[in-house]
């Protein structure tokens, strides 16, 4: 039994995908990771891609700084001590490590690897909000819902809205076929094509792509967290 | 053989009823207040996306260093069979446990959903420090009660054998709460080995400071005498840890302060224009450590009852000063996201952020006090936690006979005390 499907998933990426997600199984890691590659050059800083994801997952925009919820931001950044040097638009976004501190820290975990694909998710049922995984994650990308939403902010019915007291942040938009070739919301909508997602390990994929021919950086390397959010540009 | 009768307290005057009225509103404020948060959620504290972990957090491992550095000292009092300080080993177990639950009361009132408690004892992640806390708090718990039960039992060898699994429980706490915040790798003001050690010594002064001002009081309020001499002896142990305690923190600062990347946050902290820079030099340093140390110096103030507690107390507010740089500084200050870079952004990248505890976060502070104050008032009235002389006891062996008598004579005024 195992050899058979070994030799039917070997056969075709895609089904065993398919597979691996039917049967709930700890897929190898290593034959789907979801990645992004930000291109911090072409991003002109229109912030498009925040409201996307507002209104895809309904992250609540409060109006009060101190506790408004960004799954993803776009940050502007200006090299330190270059007078004249151009300010350049980062957006910021969990990067979905390998070896995620916020995993490691959670006392429930309420927050894991999906095993299928890599991506980071917050179990909103089982987090008791203690906020420890947001002291360690080291970019900044999860926040806890401080407020209520009201019901005028839930844009997307297909989407529950955030719960209030726990941990929340970015998911790739695990709600939506992404083994089918469904893109994150942010992705899509994007004008300037400034982020690119897809499996990281297929090599035709355009990450893939990306990542083997251009220079890629990662935010923070030394803390070896294995991002998988790249960089272009910064 | 020397012995200490131990008893509960009368309880019956309208001061003490008053006292058990205006703690318990108060610490009513504390439930208030949590639940308030907890139906509302956070917005109506002062704490951020950035600091999100305000001043429950900092008055929680305030009590965890005082639990267990009273738990320490106790413990080894009647591990090394110190019969002079004997006088507070309940108390100080006693005292223990209660700042345990105190601790785990405001920690889990912090929490986004208080309601769901016992989620981390079934979801076990052996990689997380608070996961495993879980498990260190309750078996610590569990051992200081036994070892409460042990001594009200009179029974030696059970207090002996509990003795030391309490005073290696309370390490194992110490560490395992420093550990929270040691391993936080991607935050530069929270990585640090120091950490767990810091705590040690610093909840074993604070906790030996605590059992002074916590002694002196009650034997004041119920006309209990105590031999003077108990607080000159206990003042020298503190003041050694004090000195220990200032030697730690300013190596850590030290260290902090020569390397570049820590350099930023370091001069913030120490003369960046701030709250903190109070904190550091004049909370910490200055009422925390130099003053005490001044004063358990000075010959003409070392001697004196009033000056040691005043010692006791400015070196518990210290210690407060420093749990409170162990916990804010790493959040006030940006996160390098972009090294090199001036960042800004909507959700706040790249700036101090401030923290200024609201309303309910006040109320749950001072709740939590008055619960601590409320549960010591009424635990000395319903257990035999206090002798009823604390009279000093210098050598057991010269003085034997005499000091059996002694004990005789205080022997029958226990069940009167007692019946009381
Ligand atoms: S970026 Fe932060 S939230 Fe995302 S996986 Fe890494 S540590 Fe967790
Ligand atoms: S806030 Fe929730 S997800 Fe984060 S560490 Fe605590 S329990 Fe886990």
């Amino acid at each position: 039994m195992g050899g058979l499907l070994a030799a039917v998933t070997a056969a075709t990426p895609a089904s065993q995908l398919v597979l691996a997600k039917a049967m709930g199984s700890a897929g190898p890691r290593t034959k789907l990771q979801y990645a992004m590659v930000v291109d911090s050059n072409k991003c002109d800083g229109c912030r498009v891609c925040e409201d996307a994801c507002r209104r895809e997952n309904n992250v609540p925009l409060y109006g009060d700084q101190r506790y408004d919820i960004y799954w993803i931001r776009v940050a502007q950044a200006t090299p330190h001590e270059l007078p004249g040097a151009e300010e350049r638009n980062v957006p910021l976004l969990c990067v979905h490590c390998e070896d995620p501190p916020c995993v490691h820290v959670c006392p429930t975990k309420a927050s894991f690897v999906r095993e299928t694909d890599g991506i980071v998710l917050i179990d909103e049922h089982r987090c008791i909000g203690c906020r420890y995984c947001v002291i360690a994650c080291p970019y900044r990308a999860r926040a806890i819902t401080f407020k209520n939403i009201p019901d005028e902010m839930w844009t997307n019915r297909e989407v529950p809205k955030l719960m209030l007291g726990v941990a929340t942040k970015c998911t790739f938009c695990a709600h939506r076929k992404l083994d089918e070739g469904e893109l994150p919301a942010c992705v899509e909508e994007c004008p300037m094509n400034a982020l690119t997602f897809g499996n990281k390990n297929d090599p035709s994929s355009d990450v893939a792509q990306i990542i083997a021919e251009e220079r890629v950086t990662v935010l923070r390397p030394n803390l070896e967290v294995k991002p998988n959010v790249f960089y272009l540009g910064v | 053989m020397a012995k200490y009768y131990f008893s509960t307290i009368e309880g019956k005057s309208p001061r003490y009823w008053t006292w058990v009225v205006l703690l318990g509103l108060v610490a009513l404020g504390w439930l208030a207040a949590s639940t308030i948060r907890f139906y509302t959620g956070f917005h109506i504290t002062g704490l951020s996306n950035s600091v999100t972990w305000g001043g429950a957090k900092v008055i929680f491992v305030l009590f965890v260093g005082l639990s267990a550095g009273s738990l320490m000292i106790s413990g080894l009092a009647v591990l090394f069979n110190q019969k002079e300080y004997k006088v507070l080993s309940r108390v100080a177990a006693f005292n223990a446990v209660l700042f345990m639950v105190g601790a785990l009361a405001i920690l889990i009132s912090d929490w986004g959903r208080p309601d769901r408690l016992f989620l981390p004892f079934y979801n076990i992640n052996p990689r997380s420090m608070l996961s495993l806390n879980a498990f260190i708090y309750s078996t610590y718990m569990t051992i200081g009660v036994l070892y409460l039960w042990a001594q009200f039992k009179e029974s030696e060898k059970f207090a002996k054998i509990l003795g030391i699994a309490a005073v290696i429980a309370a390490l194992f706490v110490h560490s395992g709460t420093g550990f929270i915040f040691g391993i936080i790798n991607g935050r530069d003001m929270f990585f640090s080995s120091m950490t767990p050690l810091a705590f040690v010594v610093a909840a074993l002064s604070s906790g030996t400071a605590l059992a002074m001002i916590m002694l002196h009081l009650t034997f004041k309020y119920t006309d209990r005498e105590i031999d003077r001499r108990f607080f000159l002896n206990l003042s020298k142990i503190m003041l050694g840890l004090i000195i220990f305690v200032m030697y730690i923190v300013t190596i850590e600062r030290l260290t902090h302060l020569y390397a570049p990347e820590f350099q930023h946050g370091e001069t913030f902290i120490m003369f960046g224009g701030n709250f903190l820079n109070f904190v550091l030099w004049g909370q910490v340093f200055l009422i925390g450590l130099i003053l005490p140390i001044i004063i358990l110096l000075n010959p003409g103030t070392r001697q004196r009852i009033g000056w040691i507690l005043a010692a006791s107390a400015m070196h518990v507010v210290g210690v407060l000063g420093e749990r409170i740089l162990f916990i804010i500084p790493g959040q006030v200050l940006p996160q390098p996201i972009l090294p090199g870079y001036e960042v800004t952004s909507g959700f706040g990248d790249g700036v101090v952020w401030p923290y200024i505890p609201q309303f309910v976060e006040w109320m749950q502070f001072v709740g939590i006090f008055s619960l601590i104050g409320l549960v010591y008032i009424v635990g000395i009235k319903v257990l035999p936690l206090l002798p009823v002389e604390g009279v000093y006891v210098k050598e057991a062996h010269a003085e034997e006979p005499a000091e059996e008598e002694a004990a005789e004579s205080v022997g029958p005024a226990e069940p009167a005390a007692e019946g009381a």
